[in-house]
């Protein structure tokens, strides 16, 4: 009995002891100091990397990568202005990657008809494809990327000529305004190699698996070899249209077309960079890229003429 | 005599100012030195959709003028002086058109000679195509058993169709041929059995596009 009684005693005592020893336990982490956002987490099966330049677990993946002038826009912006016609064979004009005329206005249309016709409409346009290597160096908190790949650029320029007149069939004059569009039309292969520095996101590696998601800034240097390129020279009738047209009876008459390799530099670098979204679940890697390619050197050999191109691309990829 | 005389001061110095000429640039043609008032001149081009006159001066004064057909003008001269021609070079079938200038006075023939125009083009070559096109019809309201007249125009010689349709597509006659370019008329008589008072459609197809032109017939 007395055994009994002296448990349950001890019993109360255990009970009360305990909130006394939790407000004498001092912290041995100081939780103030710590940031919310950011923190590791390191164990012999956990590595864990969140917040501001996260450190991205080792991995080593292909990706396929696309970019096409459809996710936004074309993708091509010229960086000159008032080019000279000369450098096209045609001196009597100027030349420049905008015009006032819509789309709408160059649309071909059937002899002596206001009809559109099935006949193609060249755009300017900008698409790329390739096999990249991505590889991070989690010792730099880094990702090299190593790509070689095909790209397809149309660069369109244009100049207006609106010194034209042409009798109607009343009797009176008429304004006849016609665009010249010049394309030069390009099939690249494409190499590039890039580093990539994750700026905010997470990454996780569990039992060797790796997964992340992170945002990043990434930079490297491209350089395009010109497969083929051709040349294409138009003009298009976008005023008086619906009373005179070319002999064919078109509103499009094609000028000049020809292979365009020997005026151009075959040879291009650039720079590229840009800010990308990364997930990864071993194997699995996708992601989304905007990028920016800056010329380093001129397309045509006798003129200073350069495009950049800024555009999205995403890829899917596997780790290997 | 005197026309002759006046002929042979006229000649030497009728000149064509300029050379080739770009299409949108202004031209003018000196034709001589006017040495008498109220002279009478005709001016015709060969191709009017490659020059179009819109001035004549004598001296510094201009004249004026009457513009009888798209391809044709007439004016009297008033003043002496240097009479010049002026207009400006438009984008046209062809790239060249003979000017022809008559000048008479009294029934004689004081000047007659033509100089030729040339026309380039810096951008787009030419020529251009304009699309068909017919004239109302003189008379219209016709007569039945009395003629009718359409005048049309080719930028480039080819085949043509004239049909006389009803205003719901029926085609009462139909004429086939090959034309070459220029200025052309179609001359119709509708005749009393066929052709009830009413209004009636002329439809012309060509290689440059197709035109139709209502017309009547009156009671």
């Amino acid at each position: 009995m007395m055994i009994a009684f002296f448990i349950f005693l001890c019993s109360f005592s255990i009970q009360a002891a305990e909130p006394d020893s939790t407000m004498r336990r001092k912290p041995k982490l100081d939780l103030e100091s710590l940031s919310p956002d950011s923190f590791a987490v390191e164990s012999d099966f956990l590595n864990m990397s969140i917040g501001w330049f996260p450190k991205i677990g080792a991995f080593r993946a292909i990706d396929v990568t696309g970019s096409s002038s459809s996710f936004w826009n074309d993708g091509v912006f010229h960086m000159s202005s008032d080019i000279p016609g000369s450098i096209f064979n045609v001196p009597n004009l100027i030349f420049s990657g905008n015009s006032v005329y819509s789309i709408d206005d160059r649309i071909p249309l059937l002899p002596f008809s206001m009809e559109e016709s099935d006949e193609e409409l060249h755009e300017q346009d900008f698409s790329t494809t390739y096999l990249r290597l991505r590889q991070s160096i989690p010792q730099l908190g880094i990702i090299m990327h190593i790509g070689l790949g095909i790209t397809f650029v149309n660069r369109m320029f244009f100049a207006q000529d609106r010194s034209k007149q042409f009798l109607n069939m009343q009797g009176s004059l008429s304004e006849l305004h016609e665009l010249h569009e010049v394309s030069i039309d390009e099939t690249e292969l494409i190499s590039h190699l890039s580093f990539e520095l994750p700026i905010y996101g997470a990454s996780m590696e569990l039992f060797g698996q790796n997964s992340y998601s992170y945002y990043s800034f990434f930079a490297g240097i491209n350089s395009m070899y010109v497969l083929d390129s051709d040349f294409l020279h138009q003009s298009f009738i976008v005023k008086g249209q619906d009373a005179i047209r070319y002999p064919s009876g078109s509103n499009i008459l094609t000028i000049q077309q020809r292979s365009y390799m020997n005026e151009i530099q075959r040879l291009r670098l650039g720079i590229e960079t840009g800010l990308g979204w990364h997930f990864g679940f071993d194997p699995f890697h996708l992601g989304i890229e905007g990028f920016l390619i800056y010329p380093l050197n001129s397309i045509l050999k006798n003129h200073d003429l350069q495009t950049l191109n800024l555009s999205l691309r995403t890829y899917l990829g596997f780790s290997f | 005599m005197i026309s002759i005389i006046l002929f042979v001061l006229f000649l030497p110095i009728c000149t064509f100012a300029q050379g080739t000429l770009s299409i949108g640039e202004r031209g003018n043609i000196v034709i001589g030195i006017n040495q008498q008032d109220s002279v009478t001149y005709s001016v015709h081009l060969s191709n009017q959709t490659v020059f179009f006159i819109d001035s004549i001066k004598v001296q510094d004064i201009y004249q004026e003028f009457e513009r009888i057909r798209p391809d044709s003008i007439a004016f009297m001269c008033k003043g002496i002086g240097n009479l010049s021609i002026h207009g400006i070079a438009l984008a046209g079938s062809d790239s060249m058109t003979i000017v022809s200038v008559r000048g008479t006075l009294k029934d004689k023939i004081l000047l007659d000679t033509s100089f030729v125009i040339t026309i380039s083009s810096k951008t787009t070559p030419l020529p251009y195509i304009r699309f068909s096109y017919v004239s109302e019809n003189v008379p219209n309201p016709v007569m039945r058993g009395e003629p009718t007249e359409w005048t049309y125009e080719l930028d480039k010689s080819g085949s043509i169709q004239l049909s006389i349709i009803t205003l719901d597509g029926r085609i009462i006659e139909e004429y086939s041929m090959k034309q070459d370019k220029g200025s052309h008329v179609f001359r119709f008589i509708p005749n009393t059995y066929t052709y009830h008072p009413g209004v009636y459609g002329m439809r012309l197809i060509t290689e440059q596009g197709i035109h139709f032109r209502i017309w009547n017939v009156s009671p």
